[in-house]
């Protein structure tokens, strides 16, 4: 599944823009990954075989948008 | 302290350490010495550059205490003002405040919870197999180029051959972020690569701002263009080093906010894959339970830091597993450390925040401590805690460290370590043990000896030793005056220091060892004597002290300036040897009235 982040930065005059980073996640065998896409080369960046929830414990993941969801929302 | 030499040249690393156990060579400037006698060693010169000759350029010596452009480099911006095998802090001793990067805290002294790795820019990675990589890095820590020099088997001297690889990246205004390596920890094992803890800055706003993760680089080839990140850095969070995996040999970091005291990830470097597994992920605030209040705190009186955990030890309520302290202050603004425990056999971890806390809560004695003011200066601001122990006893310190020109001085709740004992059986019940305020700003501490019961602090105006008491606490020792840069241990466990100020516009530099005393005793057996014409026998106490505070033996040579006194026999000049247990007794005999010195000097 692509999917893409907005991160905030600034140009070289230091004004403020958005930067779009290109991803793809996999979910196979309960083990989550997901690429950094790159001018259309995917570069590993996470392999997770599980889902870590904010009190510390751990989950199994329940589909690839849970996945895209904790991506975003760790990274 | 003794200055053992004053700079001659300019943009040199000021002491640099030979870390391969077949040699014996330290380099003072970039000109090597025999590492044990510090005898110089004839027309040797380190290598710094691939295919070149003979050179000193690299590192940085200089002082810049109002230049705000952390690209020029400056003595205390990181290793390259010293490298050695053991811890070393910096300070940059800036003159600037709020959000600036001048004031910002190197923080190489920090990355490593693990005893076996060693905080500091130059590490020695020994794969299985045997190759031995010694790498580097010396990049000054608030800008976006860095430089990193390895050598990989090395089989000469420094001065007789050239590294391996020899580069970096230059940076640039108007770049875009720019990931850059900060401190190798690991390699995983059997894949010749090498887990790095690593920044993302730009060059112009966000050098401090922690936006850290990690990288790898390969063993055999430790290149720039071999630099892989992983996409997984994290804004605002630091990244410690925890420790080897013992299931897979995989590194494990921490991950900790700067906005909030709560926020963490535990995180698992697959080294090889260059990708990342979080082990466990803590970003919801505590509740309430023993003696802390829970919560989220608020960031006025006690500002947004970066938070810095202790190394990790024995878990003393389960055999072969670990645990270590991670800074937390509750709503109330007390401090109450989490206590991580780590199981060895599956690498799981668990958070404890009911931590327990006897007598004084850290509020009575530390209650205030700016904060980071902005993307420019947010690593201004640190909490580091630190677990020893001593004669049986494990405590635990908070250590509150801030980089702005004199910003604690007039504030002593700012500038206060407070100290708790561990319950033996059980690490979550903590006791307050001590107060101790440090004279002026700290702007940054070191421990100086393998127990962690000695500790250096950097001021503005100079170095404090501290030692460690169960009855006391923290006790300063010995003040060093001067404005230093630099403090920390080669493989020997001497202790170097670089000043800055005394000796023009670079960094001179000292040492300090504890067979050298930094105190000589001389008191007479009366506080006057009534010379009326006949020769009054009487005698002098002579003792040294070392660092710690210790008496130490040591050949201490007396002059008498004056004609008015004696050893005896009519001599003016005599050698003691002081002991370790008392005073020794010098007989003089004076000889008229008036006034004589004695003057008393060591061979260092």
């Amino acid at each position: 599944m692509d999917f893409t982040i907005d991160r905030d930065s600034v140009d070289e005059n230091g004004d403020p823009i958005t930067v779009t980073e290109n991803y793809s996640a996999s979910l196979e065998g309960g083990v989550a990954t997901v690429n950094h896409v790159v001018e259309g080369d995917a570069h590993p960046a996470v392999t997770q075989p599980w889902n870590p929830l904010p009190d510390g414990s751990r989950a199994d993941w329940n589909d690839i948008e849970e996945v895209v969801n904790w991506y975003k929302a760790n990274f | 302290m003794a200055e053992i030499k004053t700079p001659s040249k300019a943009n040199v690393c000021s002491v640099f350490e030979d870390m391969n156990p077949n040699t014996n060579t330290i380099y003072l400037e970039g000109e090597a010495y025999n590492k044990s006698t510090l005898a110089p060693i004839f027309n040797a010169a380190m290598y710094m550059y691939t295919g070149e000759g003979q050179t000193y350029t690299q590192g940085s010596n200089i002082y810049r205490p109002t230049d705000v452009n952390t690209y020029n480099q400056r003595s205390g911006d990181g290793p390259g003002t010293m490298a050695l095998a053991k811890e070393t802090a910096f300070s940059m001793q800036g003159e600037n405040t709020g959000n600036n990067r001048n004031t910002n805290v190197p923080f190489i002294n920090f990355l490593s919870m693990a005893e076996e790795l060693r905080s500091t820019g130059l590490q020695r990675i020994t794969a299985d197999d045997g190759t031995d990589l010694y790498i580097w890095q010396l990049r000054p820590m608030f800008y976006n180029y860095y430089r990193q020099i390895s050598w990989t088997n090395p089989a000469k001297e420094l001065y007789q051959q050239s590294p391996t690889v020899s580069w970096g990246y230059n940076g640039q205004s108007g770049s875009s972020e720019i990931h850059v390596p900060v401190m190798a920890t690991i390699e995983e094992n059997g894949t010749k690569w090498v887990s790095n803890i690593t920044q993302q800055i730009r060059y112009d706003g966000y050098v401090a701002r922690p936006h850290m993760g990690l990288g790898r680089n390969s063993m055999q080839d430790y290149s720039d263009t071999n630099d892989n990140w992983n996409t997984t850095m994290r804004n605002p969070y630091t990244v410690q080093y925890i420790g080897k995996s013992t299931v897979d040999n995989k590194p494990i970091y921490l991950y900790n906010s700067h906005d909030n005291d709560h926020s963490h990830y535990v995180t698992k470097h697959n080294v090889s894959s260059n990708t990342t597994t979080d082990l466990h992920t803590f970003t919801a605030a505590p509740v309430a339970a023993g003696t802390n209040y829970g919560g989220t705190r608020a960031t006025t009186s006690m500002g947004k830091h970066c938070k810095w955990g202790s190394k990790v030890f024995d878990d003393p309520t389960s055999a072969g597993n670990k645990c270590f302290y991670v800074p937390y202050f509750d709503a109330n603004l007390n401090y109450h450390p989490f206590l991580y425990q780590w199981d060895k056999s599956d690498d799981t971890f668990v958070r404890n925040e009911d931590i327990t806390i006897s007598g004084d809560l850290s509020t009575v004695h530390f209650n205030n401590h700016t904060g980071g003011q902005g993307d420019s200066s947010d690593f201004a601001s640190n909490f580091w805690n630190e677990t020893f122990e001593s004669s049986g006893n494990r405590y635990l310190t908070l250590f509150p460290v801030h980089g702005s020109y004199q910003v604690h001085d007039n504030t002593p709740q700012a500038r206060t370590f407070v100290s708790y004992q561990v319950d033996p059986a059980d690490p979550k019940s903590l006791t307050h043990h001590s107060a101790t305020i440090v004279p002026v700003t700290i702007r940054n501490v070191v421990m100086l000896n393998d127990a962690r019961t000695m500790l250096g602090v950097i001021g503005e105006g100079a170095i404090y030793i501290y030692n460690w008491n169960n009855v006391d606490g923290w006790v300063l020792t010995t003040t060093y005056a001067g404005k230093f840069t630099g403090l920390g241990r080669d493989g020997t466990d001497r202790i170097w220091a670089t000043e800055v100020g005394a000796n023009g516009s670079y960094a001179s530099i000292h040492i300090i060892t504890p067979s050298i005393p930094v105190k000589i005793s001389i008191v007479p057996a009366s506080t006057s004597y009534n010379y009326t014409g006949s020769d009054i026998s009487t005698s002098v106490a002579v003792s040294a002290y070392n660092s710690s505070g210790d008496r130490i033996a040591v050949d201490v040579s007396l002059t008498i300036d004056g004609s008015t006194m004696n050893f005896g026999g009519g001599s003016t000049s005599t050698v003691v040897t002081t002991s370790i247990s008392a005073d020794v007794t010098q007989a003089v005999t004076i000889t008229g009235s008036g006034l004589s010195d004695i003057v008393a000097s060591v061979q260092i």
